[in-house]
């Protein structure tokens, strides 16, 4: 039997619901205790309260918006925590070990990460899974087809969404092709060369390079906002909602 | 006369809708910037980003109130995932920043008032995260658990890390600032 698909208002709802007590606290604050036998010998540790707004977090986003959402929310979770979490921790743990030695400090710098971590894997998805699950294709396409007419507000987020999705879309892989076709990855290999340590060798090189991705960069800009004009006169020509029309 | 004010209201709503789509584009630019460029600070856990590069780019090619809004809206949603303690902190920040270089630069050609402006926005930037940390997330983190997640100690560690952001985002954006230079 195919699962009933819930209204996606609803599912806004109660994703935001949930996402209430990452930034209240409540109800999850009020239990304080750190029974959860991995942690009982650290200090600093994660509270239960904090565990089960995880695995909470994680079950209502499975349930409400589906596993292909709670997927992609865990990739991007996942992709930020390895420069937040891991990059720093390494980064902290090298600080450390130059300009301490006290065994607690890395004990408390480790929980420290834990609980980043968690926060991270708790808050990210559940952010993700608050804009996956509006279909803006459909509010765009009702908004288009609209008969009796639009009113201004309806035309500015019409805007927002065509030009978030053509940098989503469209800008966001142009500029990964230009980066592809630059040979970005070519001139990090080749200055590992031994010709190409020279200084000055690499130091055209890093000039070049810097130009480039500055041109990355501007033409990033560029492209994101090329067809505003003219979206802009498209989206004013739409029938407002009292009837007059721009013909 | 009918069809005089229906084009004035037309061209009106153009207006509108093009500062709303700059606005969109430079938001999400910024987000970006700030969400895909991340390189942690272990002494505040905070973290080093772009995203200043578009707010002071936006600021300076088309004035304030699209700066003001473009750094309300871009980086405070970045922080918005994963960071929402500094939400508050960065949407009024980098708000103020994107206004007041605006002001100053007033769309101006001139190679000293653009580098005056982003001087100001850089000192903005730093002073004004400074100010909350150190201050006013201290102060409300009294109250409210929330905004404990900081002190004076980590709001001077966090001076150096905002510095280097500002000017590298700044040099960035005056490079890009002078390839667009009456191109708009």
């Amino acid at each position: 039997m195919k699962r009933k698909e819930y209204p996606w208002k609803l599912k806004v709802v109660i994703i935001f619901l949930v996402l209430l007590p990452s930034f209240i606290g409540y109800p999850f604050s009020l239990i304080q205790s750190k029974h959860f036998f991995l942690w009982t010998m650290l200090s600093n540790a994660p509270n239960d309260g904090t565990l089960l707004y995880l695995f909470f977090s994680c079950v209502m986003i499975r349930l409400s918006a589906g596993v292909k959402t709670f997927v992609m929310g865990l990739k991007v979770a996942g992709f930020l925590a390895i420069s937040v979490v891991f990059v720093g921790a390494f980064i902290a743990y090298i600080k450390m070990s130059i300009f301490t030695s006290g065994i607690d400090d890395f004990s408390s710098l480790s929980m420290y990460y834990v609980n980043r971590l968690i926060n991270i894997m708790t808050v990210v998805p559940l952010s993700v899974s608050f804009f996956m699950v509006i279909p803006f294709d459909d509010i765009e396409h009702n908004i288009v087809t609209s008969s009796v007419g639009i009113a201004l507000w309806k035309k500015c987020v019409l805007m927002i969404s065509r030009v978030v999705n053509n940098i989503r879309f469209s800008v966001m892989p142009d500029i990964f092709m230009i980066m592809s076709e630059e040979r970005y990855k070519g001139f990090i290999e080749s200055g590992m060369d031994e010709e190409n340590l020279n200084p000055d060798v690499l130091r055209v090189k890093i000039y070049k390079f810097l130009k480039r991705s500055l041109y990355v960069a501007a033409s990033g800009i560029a492209f994101s906002l090329e067809y505003i004009p003219l979206w802009a006169y498209e989206i004013s020509r739409i029938p407002n909602l009292n009837g007059a029309k721009y013909d | 006369m009918i069809e005089n004010r229906e084009h004035s209201g037309n061209r009106k709503q153009v207006k509108i809708l093009l500062n709303i789509g700059i606005i969109s584009a430079f938001a999400t630019l910024s987000f970006v910037g700030t969400t895909a460029i991340r390189i942690p600070i272990p002494a505040t856990g905070g973290y080093f980003n772009i995203g200043d590069t578009f707010v002071f780019v936006s600021a300076l090619l088309y004035g304030p109130i699209i700066g003001l809004f473009v750094g309300m809206i871009g980086p405070a949603f970045a922080d918005a995932i994963g960071f929402p303690q500094f939400v508050f902190a960065t949407a009024v920040v980098k708000g103020f920043e994107g206004l007041v270089i605006g002001i100053i630069s007033k769309k101006n050609d001139n190679n000293m008032v653009v580098f005056l402006s982003l001087l100001v926005g850089i000192f903005i930037l730093v002073a004004g995260y400074f100010i909350f940390e150190a201050y006013i997330y201290t102060e409300l983190g009294k109250s409210i658990q929330f905004f404990a997640v900081t002190d004076y100690n980590a709001a001077i560690a966090e001076i150096l890390p905002n510095t280097l952001q500002g000017v590298f985002s700044a040099v960035l954006a005056f490079a890009i600032w002078k390839l667009f230079q009456g191109k708009k």
